[in-house]
């Protein structure tokens, strides 16, 4: 029964997290090159109607990813254009995509399908990838290796020969107790339960973080960024193109918000349904806060979030061993994250420090 | 916010000053209208590639606009909310705060109007006054955390109002609509549905229809006072400025509004007959009130003055002696009950009840409204009556021969703050004119 139950919100809370990790990942890199995207909820709205009208016309789920990545871009041209290139406002640029989105995709729809609550259904991805118990087994492995790995690699930090040592401990106990800890069979079911059938989005989001962690912290272009975001004037003097920074940075931003919108609605639906992103590029926003700004920090922010998104419906299928649970409003639940988000922004649970030039625009040559 | 993107390039001048100056103003004055028309252009583009005759569905929109008392009536009731929430995002804009929380302030002022409405019961002189003193506290309280919070802990109010409105939402719309005010099913009614919403409020808290309903006492009165003080304001302020009556200017207007009060109080006791359905209310009254009450509050006082110096420049204003920390709590205490006050007006004189399926946005489009007036109260007053008519008529180009959805009006809506965000570009090419002729 408790088993059960893990696996279930565990399914749903990849499903839930999936898109808001994706779209709020968009923001962390933006926003640490220094330039604020709050156009995520409308860049979601624009890549899952897009991604739907590709794969509609296309009958190929991935045409329809293509196209709506290929919005993202323009998207994000406009939005570097009109934001580093001419300065404009960026939080006034965000608030007119977020309305223009809400408009623009009902009246499209309406234009391309004749409907007005939701689009017909289309080829998608919903089926998901089927994992076999074996499959699932070794994905387990190669994930608790890596968990194994990162350990020994900071245990090692300090040493010269850290990347060897690591290594060679990792394969000496970290592979034999990932594999044993694999076998430990509710470990097993609970891991192939959630993960069985989840679309590729959902592989697409738990990798980028790690990714993302890597090309800020590990790599030049990384900390071209983040030096971008923190005082562009001085990456300026140091021979980094800041425009070009900011170019790119904006533009997988957009991409990655569009992303996350085909993940809603060619990835777990077939549909697109008018009311789609309903908010979750906003608690996107909010993870990337909370997370203050930083990959990792922001996976751990949507699995709290997500946690408490799906609070809900686990107290739902609860009340009927509990039944004082189901004396908890709803609503209280749905305000949770939010709440403690002001608190967390508030310094109560550890304060956020934002890229210090986030949201100025920067023009050459300013004094 | 217009005025710190305006003013950069103003220091590189080689013109005589004065005539550039001049044109630079032009200029700055312009903007918004060229976003506006713009805007409309986008809006017939996308009409022209859907295959239909955009003249005609632009005439159409005009028609359901204007074709009728009761369609002006219906646009002006979007016109007088768009107004406050206008209002409440341009007063705290020019404090230097991005008030994105007006919706939820928005949320707060209605279910307090939805909770004194029925909870309360008062002879209508004392409800209507207590309905709008308390869901203005309470949201301008709702406000006041957002300023509360940026100026004790550095939080940016972007945020903190994004995150504010969502925990509006969840508490209200998930917790107090469909749990605890809820409508009672009482035996004789049908099953209660959670789309119900909260009980309706007593006929004592209604806004007058002053075009619908017979008039009553206390609605006659309301109106001569606000006629009275709006009278009075704007005679003030045109005579002003008049350099022969600085002694008894105040006395002239005082003779003007008295003769147009009087004028008014006529026709309104001569008011007889009803127009059944128009549901124009006294609300619109309080929504130009309201812009009068800003106009005032940010350029005939000291503490205007102040909010504007906060805003323009915080450290400049703080060296001056100006206590911008409190600035920003009044500014964002007011912009909150300006947003609540729009629920109200929602609650009030539309609804009677905080309706289970809430028509939302209205704090979102508030933000369209104050980027496209410019943060200046008749800026605001004018684009609110502008998108409440196109939102008007954007309903009636639903209807066959055109058929377009009335999101329309998002569209046009959206790319016209576009058109804002993009104000550099804009401003660029009104000015090529002049860089021309160097």
């Amino acid at each position: 029964m408790i088993q059960q139950i893990i696996t279930l919100s565990l399914a749903s809370m990849l499903q839930f997290g999936t898109p808001i990790l994706i779209s709020a990942l968009g923001g962390v890199i933006t926003e640490n090159s220094g330039v604020v995207n709050i156009a995520l909820e409308g860049l979601m709205r624009m890549g899952g109607f897009f991604s739907v009208v590709g794969s509609y016309y296309s009958g190929n789920p991935w045409i329809g990813l293509l196209l709506g990545m290929g919005v993202g871009l323009v998207m994000g041209l406009l939005h570097a254009y009109i934001c580093v290139t001419w300065r404009g406002d960026q939080i006034v640029y965000g608030v007119a995509i977020n309305i223009f989105a809400l408009g623009g995709m009902t009246y499209l729809l309406e234009r391309i399908f004749n409907t007005t609550g939701h689009s017909p259904s289309v080829p998608a991805f919903a089926q998901g990838v089927k994992l076999s118990q074996e499959a699932a087994f070794w994905l387990l492995v190669a994930i608790l290796f890596l968990v194994f790995f990162t350990l020994f690699f900071l245990i090692f930090k300090r040493n010269k020969n850290k990347w060897l040592y690591s290594a060679l401990s990792a394969l000496i106990i970290g592979f034999p107790a990932s594999y044993f800890i694999s076998k430990i069979p509710v470990l097993l079911q609970v891991f192939w339960g959630a993960m069985n059938k989840q679309t590729i989005f959902v592989y697409f989001a738990l990798t980028i973080p790690f990714l993302m962690h890597f090309l800020l912290y590990k790599t030049k272009w990384g900390l071209r960024i983040r030096a971008v975001g923190e005082h562009p004037k001085a990456a300026d003097t140091l021979g980094v193109n800041v425009y070009l920074v900011r170019y790119l940075c904006v533009i997988a931003s957009c991409i990655l918000a569009t992303i996350s919108g085909a993940s809603m609605s060619i990835g777990q639906l077939d549909l697109f349904d008018n009311n789609m992103p309903a908010g979750k590029g906003f608690i996107a926003l909010a993870a990337m806060i909370f997370g203050k700004w930083k990959p990792l920090n922001t996976l751990l922010a949507v699995l709290f979030f997500t946690l408490a998104g799906v609070a809900g419906d686990v107290i739902q299928s609860l009340t009927t061993t509990y039944p004082w649970l189901a004396n908890i409003p709803r609503g209280w639940l749905g305000s949770l994250p939010y709440i403690l988000t002001l608190l967390a922004l508030a310094g109560f649970v550890g304060r956020a420090v934002a890229p210090a030039a986030d949201g100025i625009p920067y023009e050459k040559g300013e004094k | 916010m217009s005025e710190k993107i305006g003013n950069p390039d103003s220091t590189s001048l080689t013109l005589a000053p004065s005539r550039r100056i001049s044109y630079e103003r032009v200029v700055d004055f312009l903007v918004p209208i060229v976003c506006i028309i713009l805007g409309f252009l986008v809006g017939m583009f996308l009409i022209a590639i859907a295959g239909k005759n955009p003249f005609g569905a632009y005439y159409a929109l005009i028609k359901g606009a204007f074709g009728s008392l009761s369609n002006i009536s219906e646009s002006l009731l979007k016109a007088a909310v768009l107004m406050f929430t206008g209002l409440s995002v341009g007063l705290a804009f020019r404090c230097g705060l991005f008030n994105i929380g007006a919706e939820g302030q928005f949320m707060v002022g209605a279910i307090s109007a939805a909770f004194i409405g029925h909870w309360v019961s008062l002879p209508p002189y004392l409800h209507i006054p207590l309905v709008f003193i308390f869901s203005g506290i309470a949201a301008g309280i709702w406000g006041l955390i957002a300023g509360w919070l940026k100026v004790t802990r550095g939080v940016h109010e972007v945020i903190s109002t994004i995150m504010l409105n969502w925990v509006a939402y969840y508490l209200i719309q998930n917790w107090l609509v469909t749990g605890p005010m809820a409508v009672k099913p009482s035996a004789s009614t049908q099953i209660v549905t959670s789309e119900a919403g909260t009980a309706p409020i007593y006929s004592t808290a209604k806004l007058w229809r002053f075009l619908a309903e017979p008039p009553n006492a206390v609605g006659r009165i309301a109106l001569i006072v606000l006629i009275f003080l709006l009278s009075f304001f704007i005679a003030y302020l045109l005579l002003k400025k008049r350099p022969g009556l600085r002694k008894i200017n105040w006395l002239l207007s005082l003779i003007i509004s008295l003769v147009l009060t009087g004028l008014s109080g006529y026709f309104i006791y001569q008011w007889h007959y009803g127009i059944p359905g128009v549901r124009l209310n006294m609300g619109i009254f309080f929504s130009l009130a309201a812009v009068a009450f800003v106009f005032w509050l940010l350029y005939r006082t000291v503490t205007g003055y102040e909010i504007r110096a906060s805003g323009y420049n915080p450290n400049a204003a703080r060296y001056a002696g100006i206590n911008v920390k409190g600035k920003i709590m009044l500014s964002m205490f007011l912009a909150g009950a300006l947003a609540g006050f729009g629920g109200v007006l929602m609650v009030c004189g539309t609804e009677f009840k905080f309706p289970g399926v809430f028509p939302g946005g209205y704090g979102f489009d508030g933000i369209a409204m104050a980027l496209i007036g410019q943060n200046h109260p008749i800026g605001i007053m004018l684009s609110a009556i502008l998108f409440g008519f196109i939102r008007g008529g954007a309903t009636a180009m639903q209807l066959p021969p055109y058929q377009i959805h009335k999101s329309f009006a998002d569209i046009i809506q959206g790319s016209v703050v576009l058109f804002i965000a993009a104000y550099y570009i804009i401003r660029y090419l009104l000015m090529l004119p002049m860089r021309r002729r160097e």
